[in-house]
């Protein structure tokens, strides 16, 4: 008899190879090949009256992006846009630790009720994440206007402020960091926990050296999750900020629409992928998963 | 003597008012939105009074509703397609780990983890660079390479679950990888793969940013639409847009979560 | 004998070609005038039941759009934009199949260059000749080849009269009083509108090539964007009515508009200069829905439609005779009728060249950034 192997390495065991193909192909055509085209345009020159591209290799774009020759011809390090990158990345990263400061403590939460009363809250946490975030937006769009429910209870006008931005991503991604903290959290081992107590731990003590530790994980997926899409938002710092300041998102969004040069929106754009690669490296599990 | 549990949550600190005060954060704005449905007010952001009077003004909305079909129109055919694919991709590959199949897989997973902006702007230079002009069948193929990562993930544990004996048990009876997915896989992965299709067709219904890249004349989307509404500024109308758009998914999500626990709890009635 | 038979072989031989040659010209001819008369041809009927058009936001009645439908039976597809540079990216990024486009006057010569848009034969039209005078010959489109005038205006700034109490009449005096209004006043997100403005306060020129100049200008708009509430082109009636902004940058009949909400909206003629624009319909290359096209832009140059079209978004338009379907409230405004004065300081936007454009860029994402 032909020895076993484990399904572990074989392919088709579910079914013929031949079935996945439609996948690869949209995986290398749309997936694969725009990521390439991305990075080919942003070392070609910039088309005729700024439309398009001339398949001519030029460094252009990445001079444009890192260094800036002002008005009056001086050369210096661009500060417009590395401000702008900085700008998202400051924005992203608060985003995260305010979610990470909410969401942890509501996933334990969650995780340590009734299996019932679980499954209702995960649900009711699930919910936004259903709902377009242009509503979700825009419900934020009438809390904090003016003449809004914050501004009549005593609050500034925050609307058309960079504080309205960070509120509407901080809103956006919250469920988006409870959710897989969640799945390491439920998993917990509770007795472990009972046992801490029982041995006279204080509630920070054990949060802190033993649910936290376990469930850094889902930590790691909530970071990537929420700092990975903050950093290239788009939405809400066009509705909610007024659109004064530029993050990647939109400066990306102006170089492929009004300003017309995709050179640059391409580099910038191979920018925010290295950024984003560095993120995946930083927060990927030690294990290999059946991704 | 039965042991009493000498904690609760209420030990770990600051736990349960965060966890509340989280719950009650997501929920504000979104009771606002639909209570400002019915504000009589022609101000939308100042309350004046109950009123339903905005809500018939939806159906004369002739650009709403022809943006709300051009959207249903992308969002069933790339629910459908997007769901085989995951599933071709998943039944084809099984769980190998061999190199090249864990790059064509994190491949197809990519749209997940990439910001939303970079994999919008390379599908539009691609389109461009081949010359495809941007009409409905460009907006189908962007909005499925985006759905298939999600479609993957309700078949992939799915397939986690199941039992991999049966399927060595067919494979040593000698019954061909077609017919072990025909008559054994598919079966199996059905309740995944409506999951799949509505995952996907939510995820397209609202997909905003890589519509916006690729969209041209006559694909319109709802969520393209209700963005030039929203810059217009707040107004009684798009309050009563808004709060269909939280109401509908809401009921819909309720609705399917109902459905399968009550049929999970008459499966379990009936092994019983 | 063989010479009499050649005499004749000449003759019949001259003969034949010139019957040949008559058949092949007439022929020819036979041909081209239904090809003529097709590319020309004002249709007699619409094609199909669609038209796309792409348009301003928020720049068109749809009551208006209703009754074309009613009228004609052709279902109108709205798309929206916010600035030319936006409608000529998406034309350029392979969106093909609008069927009409409304750019304005700068945008209509760049597009023409560039061999985007198509003839439109309107002296085949019934309305063809329904244009006012003045309007026949912009320095975009002579002759009117491409485009039908839609509506045109000046840009200037509005403010509250009971909040801004200074009286500001000059682009000057605009950026001046902003600080004085934090949070409360609004600019265009238009890269030309407000440099050129930022420009013609302090009495340089638009498309100046001069980088001190451009510098100034940068600096100003720069000093002042702390004290912005947004950058935006649309949704400011809705401000200046409400009272989110109490100065900002606006176009006159948007600020006609914002007046019948809030009488105490002042629409100001900048005395600095302020630019004249013109919004055409035009048939951009690769419109799928011709005939219907052209139904619509006659429809427009309609006295009665068109005035349909000021009448509710509160500018005036080119096409003659549509002056007594006009609201008589509304041409009473200033906001909508300018002075002979106010209209002599408006000026037609040309492009700036290429080099200047770049220039413009840069002050813009320094601004912007």
């Amino acid at each position: 008899m032909k020895p076993r192997s484990t399904t572990e390495k074989e392919p088709g065991i579910y079914g013929p190879g031949l079935v996945s193909l439609p996948a690869y192909i949209t995986g290398i055509l749309l997936v694969g090949l725009p990521l390439i085209v991305v990075i080919v345009f942003s070392f070609l020159q910039r088309g005729e009256f700024g439309s398009g591209v001339i398949h001519k290799f030029t460094l252009d774009a990445y001079r444009t992006v890192f260094y800036e020759t002002d008005l009056m011809g001086n050369q210096s390090l661009n500060f417009s846009f590395l401000k702008i990158i900085l700008r998202s990345i400051l924005l992203a990263f608060t985003v995260t630790i305010i979610c990470l400061i909410v969401g942890i403590p509501t996933a334990i939460w969650i995780a340590l009720q009734k299996k019932t009363t679980q499954r209702i809250l995960i649900v009711l946490v699930t919910i936004p994440f259903w709902i377009n975030v242009l509503a979700r937006t825009y419900a934020w769009m009438l809390l904090l206007a003016d003449g809004g429910l914050f501004n009549q209870f005593g609050a500034p006008v925050l609307l058309y402020t960079s504080w309205a931005t960070f509120i509407g991503l901080t809103y956006a991604f919250l469920p988006f960091m409870v959710l897989p903290i969640y799945a390491s959290a439920e998993k917990l081992d509770k007795n472990i926990l009972e046992a801490a107590f029982d041995l006279g731990a204080s509630g920070w003590r054990v949060l802190i050296r033993i649910v936290i530790p376990m469930i850094r994980f889902g930590i790691f997926a909530g970071i990537a999750i929420v700092f990975i899409p903050a950093l290239g938002a788009y939405v809400q710092p066009s509705l909610l900020g007024g659109n004064k300041s530029m993050l990647i998102g939109s400066l990306i969004n102006d170089q492929f629409g009004e300003s017309r040069n995709w050179p640059v929106g391409s580099a910038l754009a191979v920018l925010l992928l290295a950024m984003t690669g560095v993120i995946l490296l930083a927060t990927r599990r030690r294990k290999l998963e059946f991704v | 003597m039965t042991k009493q549990k000498s904690w609760s949550v209420s030990h770990l600190p600051l736990i349960k008012p965060i966890g509340i005060a989280s719950l009650l954060f997501l929920y504000l704005p979104l009771f606002t939105v639909l209570i400002f449905s019915f504000n009589r007010s022609e101000d939308a952001t100042t309350w004046g009074g109950f009123s339903t009077r905005w809500y018939s003004t939806i159906l004369d909305n002739t650009d709403l509703i022809r943006s709300a079909k051009v959207s249903l129109s992308i969002a069933i055919p790339c629910a459908i397609i997007a769901a085989l694919i995951a599933t071709g991709l998943a039944v084809g590959i099984g769980r190998a780990t061999g190199k090249v199949q864990n790059f064509l897989r994190a491949l197809v997973n990519a749209p997940l983890v990439l910001p939303e902006i970079v994999t919008a702007v390379g599908t539009l230079a691609l389109f461009s660079l081949v010359g495809l002009p941007l009409r409905y069948s460009s907006l189908l193929f962007a909005h499925i390479v985006m759905c298939v990562p999600f479609a993957f993930l309700p078949i992939r544990s799915r397939l986690r679950d199941f039992d991999e004996n049966i399927f060595e048990a067919a494979r040593d009876l000698g019954a061909s990888s077609t017919r072990v997915m025909m008559k054994i896989t598919v079966p199996l992965l059905v309740p995944a793969l409506l999951s799949s299709g509505l995952l996907s067709f939510i995820i397209s219904m609202d997909d905003f940013l890589t519509s916006l890249f690729v969209s041209g004349p006559e694909t319109t989307t709802l969520p393209i639409y209700i963005f030039g509404l929203l810059k217009l500024g707040a107004s009684p109308e798009v309050n009563v847009i808004a709060a269909l758009l939280l109401i509908i998914p809401t009921l819909g999500l309720l609705v399917g979560i109902t459905w399968t626990a009550t049929r999970r709890r008459s499966n379990e009635a009936r092994n019983k | 004998m063989k010479l009499g038979i050649s005499k004749l072989t000449i003759r019949y031989r001259k003969r034949l070609a010139l019957v040949s040659i008559a058949t092949a010209v007439s022929l020819l001819v036979g041909l081209a005038i239904p090809q003529a008369n097709a590319a020309g041809l004002y249709p007699s009927k619409p094609k199909g039941t669609e038209l796309n058009l792409y348009n301003w936001s928020n720049y068109i009645d749809p009551e208006l759009l209703k009754r074309f439908t009613a009228e004609t039976g052709i279902k109108v597809n709205l798309g929206v934009y916010e600035s030319n540079a936006q409608m000529l990216a998406k034309l350029e990024a392979g969106a093909r199949g609008y069927d009409i486009i409304v750019p304005t006057d700068y945008m209509v010569q760049i597009m023409q260059k560039k061999g985007l848009l198509q003839r439109i034969h309107r002296s085949s039209y019934p309305n063809g000749n329904n244009l006012k005078a003045e309007f026949v010959n912009p320095y975009f489109d002579r002759g009117r080849v491409y485009t039908v005038p839609y509506l045109h205006g000046l840009t200037g700034f509005g403010y509250l009269k009971d909040k801004v109490t200074t009286n500001p009449t000059t682009w000057k005096e605009f950026f001046a009083a902003i600080p004085s209004y934090p949070g409360k006043t609004t600019i265009f997100d238009d890269k030309k509108e407000v440099i050129d403005a930022a420009l013609r306060s302090f009495g340089a020129k638009p498309c100046t090539k001069n980088v001190t100049q451009l510098q100034r200008a940068q600096d100003l708009i720069k000093s002042i964007k702390p004290n912005l509430n947004t950058i935006a082109s649309s949704g400011n009636i809705g401000r200046l009515s409400s009272g989110t902004s109490v100065l900002l940058m606006m176009y006159n009949g948007a600020t006609y508009k914002a007046k019948l909400a809030n009488p105490n909206v002042v629409f100001v003629y900048p005395k600095d200069g302020m630019p004249l624009w013109q919004d055409n319909f035009a048939i951009p290359v690769g419109a799928k829905n011709i005939d219907n096209a052209k139904i619509f832009l006659n429809f427009m140059m309609d006295p009665k439609n068109i005035a349909q079209a000021s009448n509710w978004a509160a500018y005036n338009n080119g096409i003659a005779g549509s002056e007594k379907y006009l609201l008589p409230a509304m041409q009473a405004d200033t906001a909508f009728s300018p002075t002979a004065a106010q209209m002599a300081l408006g000026v037609a936007m040309a492009p700036c060249s290429t080099q200047v454009n770049d220039l413009y860029t840069k002050v813009w994402t320094a601004f912007k950034g």
